[in-house]
C-alpha cells in the first residue's frame, strides 16, 4: 500500500532539471531511456521489509530522488512524489527503462538479491557520484536498522538531518562564467557492427582484478588508472575494428572512449544531482597501428591537456548557453526535444566509440566498512552503441564491467585477454550463462 | 578455482562456460557446481507490451474530423445550408470507417471488417445520389456492383484462408477472380445502358486472365521452378 510522505522542511515542490540533466528525456525512447545502475554488497542476506523502512527513511533525507518526471509546456520537471517508492528482488536484465506509472512514478528503483542492494537511476535524477551517496546512505541507514550503528560521513548522509541546500543546487548554472564558449564539433568514431539482441537484454560482463596490480602497470607508464583502463579499453576497440577491415580497402574510423568528468573535484560543490561533462579521448587508426603503449600515452595526453579547470569551463558554458538561449527557452517542448534529438545524433554516442565510467575507490566510515563486501557498477544500454563500461573499486578489487546490447563478446574478450597479458589477474563473472 | 584455456582469466563459480569465449570450464579437481550462487537472478525484466491503438484512433479521428467540421462550417456559412460538405463530411467518415475499425478487428473477423466496410461504402453512395447526383444509377449499377465486389472478396479470402494455402495457387485465385468480375461489371453495364445483356469484352480479357491463372497452376506443381524464383527473387 503506498504511503503518503510529507515533504522535508526547504525542499522545493518541484525542481528544473540541471543542465546534464536536459537531454536525457528528450532522447528517450519508449523501449529506451539513460539508466546506470550502482550497487552494493553487504555481508549478510538482505531483509527486504528492513530495506523497505531504510529506502523510505533516505528518501526523506534527499528530495532530489523524491522525484517524478513531468512534461511542462516548456520544460520538463521533476516534481515532489507522494507515495513511498517500493523495494522489489532482483532481475537478470539490470537497467531497463522504467515503464510509465512503475515504481509509483519514480525515476529510479531499488532492488535486492541475496547480500545486494543495487539502485537503478534515471540519468536526470542524478550522475554516478550522487547515486553513490544516496546508496551509501540507503545501505548505511539499513545497517542501522540491523542494529548496527552508521556514523554519517565519507559520503554517507544522517538521515535524521534535513537536506541541505548545497545537496539540491544546480552547480552547472552556478559555476559557469563564460569566459569562453568551446564547440563540441569532433569527428564521427567508430562503432562495431555486430547483432544485437532482443531489446530488453543487457549483457554485464565483470572482470575483477587487483587495484595494486593495475597501479603497478599504469605507474609504469606515468598514467593514471583511469587513463591506464581508457587506454585498455581503446586499444581492444581498435583490434575489433582492425578485424572487422581485414580484407577490405576502407579507411578505419577513430576509436574513442567518452570518459565522464566528475566537475566536483574542480569546483566546491556538495550537490547529489549532475555535475560532470565528457571527454572522448582515443586514436585514429588511419595514422597507422597504435601499439598498447601507444594508445594508452594518447589518452594520457588528451586527457592532461584537457581536463583543466578553464578549458571544461568553456564546456561547460557552451552548454549552459544552450540552455539559457532566449529562443531555446520560448520553444515549446515538443520543438526542444526534436532539436535536442538532432543534437544528440550529431554529438552524442555517433562521436565516441564506448563509454568508460570511473567511480574510482569507494570511501565508507570505518564503522560500515566490515559489513561492505564489494560495489559494482553498470551502465546501462546504450540508444545506439553497442557498449558501456563503468569501474568501481573498493578493499583492493577494481570492478571493471562492460555492458553490451549485441550477441557477440569479442570486445571484452580482446579487453581482458590484453589485461591477463599484461600480467593482471583477472576473474570474471556475467549474466550470459543461463541457469 | 578454474581458468579459462582459451582466455587465460579466472571464471568465477558461478561460470560454466567462459562468458569471453564460450569454452567450457573443465576442471577435475573442482567441477563445475550448480548450486554456486549467480550474480544475478533467473528473473528477467521484460517491457510490458503497450497498446498505443486507442491513441492512434484518437488522432485518425481528428486529422479527419477537422476539414470536415471547416467545410461543413464555410458551407453553412456561404450556402445556409447543407450541400457539397456532406459529401466531404461523408468522405472523412467512410475513412474513418475504412481505418480505425481495421485497428481492432482480429484476423479471423476480417469478414466482418468487410460487412462494415461495404456498409460504409453504400452509405456514402447514398449521399452522393442524394446530395449531388439523383438518379436510378444507384440501385441498377453501384448497388450490383458493389454486392460483387463484396461477394468476389468475400469468396477469394474463404476459400485462401480454408482451402488454397501455396502462394502461387492464391495468386491464381486472385487472377481467376478477375473474369469474373469483369462479366458482373459488363452485364450490369449492359443493363443500365441498354436494359439488355450481350457479353462481349469481358470474354475477350477473361481469356488471358484465365490462361495466366492456369499458368500459376502449372508452375506451383514444378518444385524446380520455385527453388530458382525463390534464389533469384528474393529480397
Amino acid at each position: 500500500m503506498a504511503v503518503k510522505n510529507e515533504r522535508p522542511a526547504g525542499a522545493p515542490e518541484w525542481y528544473r532539471l540541471d543542465n546534464s540533466a536536459l537531454i536525457y528525456p528528450a532522447v528517450m525512447r519508449r523501449n529506451w531511456a539513460a539508466m546506470f545502475r550502482v550497487s552494493v554488497t553487504l555481508t549478510e542476506t538482505i531483509r527486504p521489509d528492513v530495506l523497505q523502512q531504510a529506502l523510505e527513511d533516505t528518501v526523506r533525507r534527499m528530495p532530489t530522488f523524491r522525484l517524478s518526471l513531468r512534461r511542462g509546456l516548456f520544460w520538463y520537471y521533476l516534481d515532489l512524489n507522494e507515495p513511498m517508492p517500493r523495494v522489489e528482488p532482483d532481475v537478470l536484465n539490470p537497467c531497463k527503462k522504467i515503464d510509465k506509472g512503475e515504481n509509483g512514478g519514480y525515476c529510479f528503483r531499488v532492488r535486492y538479491y541475496r547480500e545486494r542492494i543495487a539502485l537503478e537511476l534515471f540519468h536526470s535524477i542524478s550522475d554516478g557520484t550522487g547515486a553513490m551517496v544516496f546508496l551509501k546512505t540507503l545501505a548505511a541507514r539499513y545497517l542501522t536498522l540491523r542494529g548496527h550503528p552508521i556514523p554519517a560521513g565519507e559520503g554517507v548522509l544522517d538521515c535524521g538531518e534535513e537536506p541541505r541546500r548545497e545537496e539540491m543546487e544546480d552547480s552547472h548554472l552556478k559555476h559557469a562564467h563564460f569566459q569562453r564558449i568551446e564547440s563540441r564539433r569532433e569527428s564521427a568514431a567508430y562503432h562495431p557492427a555486430m547483432t544485437r539482441e532482443p531489446v530488453h537484454t543487457l549483457s554485464v560482463i565483470t572482470g575483477r582484478m587487483p587495484v595494486e596490480q593495475v597501479h603497478e602497470r599504469a605507474g609504469a607508464l606515468g598514467v593514471t588508472i583511469n587513463e591506464y583502463l581508457a587506454g585498455a579499453l581503446c586499444y581492444a576497440f581498435c583490434r575489433l575494428q582492425k578485424k572487422e577491415l581485414a580484407g577490405k580497402k576502407q579507411r578505419p574510423k577513430p576509436v574513442k572512449i567518452s570518459v565522464p568528468i566528475n566537475m566536483r573535484s574542480f569546483y566546491p560543490s556538495e550537490t547529489v544531482r549532475n555535475f560532470s561533462l565528457f571527454v572522448n579521448p582515443g586514436v585514429d587508426p588511419s595514422y597507422g597501428d597504435y601499439s598498447f603503449e601507444e594508445t594508452v600515452l594518447q589518452i594520457h595526453h588528451f586527457m592532461r591537456l584537457r581536463l583543466n579547470e578553464k578549458y571544461l569551463n568553456a564546456v561547460l558554458s557552451a552548454n549552459v548557453g544552450n540552455q539559457k538561449n532566449a529562443a531555446a527557452r520560448l520553444a515549446p517542448l515538443f520543438l526542444k526535444n526534436w532539436a535536442m534529438d538532432i543534437g544528440y545524433r550529431l554529438y552524442g554516442e555517433s562521436r565516441y566509440t564506448v563509454s568508460l565510467s570511473n567511480l574510482g575507490v569507494m570511501k565508507a566510515p570505518a564503522a560500515m566498512a566490515p559489513y561492505i563486501r564489494r560495489f559494482d557498477f553498470i551502465m546501462g544500454p546504450p540508444r545506439t552503441n553497442t557498449h558501456g563500461s563503468t569501474a568501481v573499486s573498493w578493499d583492493g578489487v577494481l570492478n571493471l564491467t562492460v555492458a553490451s546490447v549485441v550477441e557477440e563478446t569479442e570486445a571484452e574478450r580482446l579487453l581482458f585477454t590484453e589485461l591477463v597479458r599484461r600480467g593482471i589477474h583477472v576473474l570474471v563473472e556475467s549474466n550470459r550463462n543461463p541457469y | 578455482m578454474s581458468y579459462c584455456v582459451n582466455c587465460g582469466v579466472e571464471l568465477a563459480p558461478s561460470e560454466r562456460v567462459c562468458p569471453l569465449c564460450g569454452t567450457e570450464a573443465v576442471n577435475p579437481r573442482q567441477p563445475f557446481d550448480k548450486a554456486a550462487p549467480k550474480p544475478f537472478p533467473a528473473r528477467l525484466d521484460i517491457f510490458a507490451p503497450t497498446d498505443n491503438r486507442g491513441f492512434l484512433a484518437l488522432v485518425v479521428t481528428i486529422v479527419l474530423c477537422l476539414p470536415a467540421a471547416v467545410c461543413l462550417a464555410c458551407d453553412a456559412a456561404y450556402t445556409h445550408g447543407a450541400g457539397w460538405s456532406m459529401l466531404v463530411a461523408g468522405a472523412m467518415a467512410l475513412l474513418w470507417v475504412f481505418i480505425v475499425p481495421a485497428m481492432y478487428v482480429r484476423r479471423h473477423a476480417v469478414l466482418i471488417l468487410g460487412v462494415l466496410d461495404t456498409a460504409a461504402v453504400l452509405g456514402y453512395l447514398w449521399m452522393i445520389e442524394h446530395f449531388a447526383a439523383r438518379g436510378p444509377w444507384l440501385v441498377q449499377l453501384a448497388l450490383p456492383l458493389v454486392l460483387l465486389v463484396d461477394f468476389l472478396f468475400a469468396a477469394d479470402y474463404f476459400l485462401m484462408a480454408r482451402a488454397v494455402s501455396a502462394r502461387l495457387r492464391r495468386a491464381a485465385l486472385a487472377v481467376a477472380t478477375v473474369p469474373l468480375f469483369l462479366v458482373g461489371l459488363e452485364v450490369c453495364l449492359d443493363r443500365y445502358l441498354d436494359g439488355r445483356v450481350s457479353l462481349s469484352w469481358s470474354f475477350i480479357v477473361s481469356v488471358p486472365c484465365l490462361l495466366f491463372a492456369l499458368l500459376l497452376v502449372v508452375l506451383d506443381r514444378r518444385e524446380r521452378f520455385k527453388r530458382e524464383m525463390r534464389k533469384r527473387l528474393h529480397m
